[in-house]
């Protein structure tokens, strides 16, 4: 549950139906948001201490800098930590001969 | 032998023009044809499908498409179609191509597909409207596949190219309890039933590359995020012995 005001009100932001409910909705509501909104499931969103931290791969900075935005925009004032990372394309490995 | 390159859940994003061209500039000289395994949007707008079409004017040689789940959201599948053929791409759904390459035939039967699980763990056409309707797109999804590899079946090459998965271990890596919203048996069934040279499909960006299917065709899942390059090249010779991959 969450205590601090600051997270209260955030979430209040993020959505008015919600008060004070468990961090596993809000973790879940915010990564579904955030995936749909970039277009992006690669996304996990979990709750560490009084931070959601937000983890997996994105396609561009661009895309990332769009979930820092977004997480701004959803939850401001709350402590979140964007942990995604972007894979850099290696180049194509050896034909694979299938028949 | 033919040389095809392949590609799944390139996601291409407004923004993302310039990224991906390079990469590809120098395809001819490795493939023969490039498969695109579906998701080559982020949200399915026709923005996006212009950032997609525009870099791969860079590929040089046919390219042939499947739309994924995501190319679908914005409900641009018409403007987005075209606007990826008006750039020579060709996009499949329930039907096929041939392409003459080197004076060899190759057939690809396209479908996005879709989910529904796998044997042991998976969705009925039972209960509630919305479930039965969600089984039966499978359902249909795969007849359509099936008859459109029958189509191909005298060509020398024969291709299924899917969005969604059709046996369950190219999925290994994901978590199990998604796997019926990533692919369907019903697929691979249909594969078997015609047969073909080579599956190919994206949409399982933390599976695993190579598998099987039961009646023994070679699969690939062929998602970016998987293959971790802009492209990987599977050679097939006419005729030829499937290699069976060593990881399954």
């Amino acid at each position: 549950m969450f205590s601090s005001r600051g997270t209260y009100q955030a979430i209040v932001e993020f959505d008015p139906a919600i008060r004070e409910e468990p961090s596993y909705y809000l973790a879940g509501r915010l990564r579904e948001t955030l995936a749909e909104r970039v277009g992006d499931f690669d996304l996990d969103v979990d709750f560490v201490g009084e931070t959601f931290v937000v983890t997996g791969k994105v396609t561009s900075s661009e895309q990332r800098a769009e979930i820092d935005r977004l997480l701004v925009e959803l939850i401001p004032g709350v402590a979140v930590r964007n942990d995604t990372t972007l894979p850099k394309l290696a180049q194509p490995s050896e034909p694979d001969v299938v028949s | 032998m033919i040389r095809i390159a392949a590609v799944g859940d390139l996601h291409f994003g407004a923004e993302s023009g310039g990224g991906y061209a390079p990469h590809i500039e120098s395809l001819p000289d490795h493939a023969d044809l490039i498969l695109l395994a579906g998701d080559l949007t982020r949200l399915g707008t026709v923005e996006e499908a212009r950032v997609a079409a525009g870099e791969l004017q860079a590929a040089g040689i046919p390219i042939v498409a499947v739309l994924g789940n995501h190319d679908y959201h914005s409900d641009k599948v018409p403007k987005i179609r075209d606007t990826l053929e008006a750039a020579g791409t060709v996009v499949l759904e329930g039907s096929s191509v041939r392409l003459d390459i080197g004076g060899l035939t190759v057939g690809i039967a396209g479908a996005k597909g879709f989910g529904g699980g796998f044997v042991g763990a998976c969705a009925s056409d039972f209960g509630e409207p919305e479930m039965k309707s969600f089984i039966r797109h499978t359902e249909e999804t795969a007849a359509q596949l099936e008859e459109s590899l029958r189509s191909i079946h005298d060509a020398d090459v024969r291709i299924a190219l899917l969005h969604y998965a059709p046996i369950d271990a190219t999925l290994r890596g994901e978590r199990p309890e998604i796997y019926p919203f990533l692919g369907s048996f019903l697929l691979g069934e249909s594969i078997d039933r015609v047969g073909c040279d080579l599956v190919v499909h994206g949409h399982a960006h933390r599976g695993t590359e190579r598998g099987l299917t039961p009646g023994g065709i070679s699969v690939r899942n062929v998602a970016q995020s998987v293959i971790g390059a802009a492209y990987s090249v599977y050679c097939l010779t006419p005729g030829g012995e499937q290699t069976v991959p060593a990881a399954v």
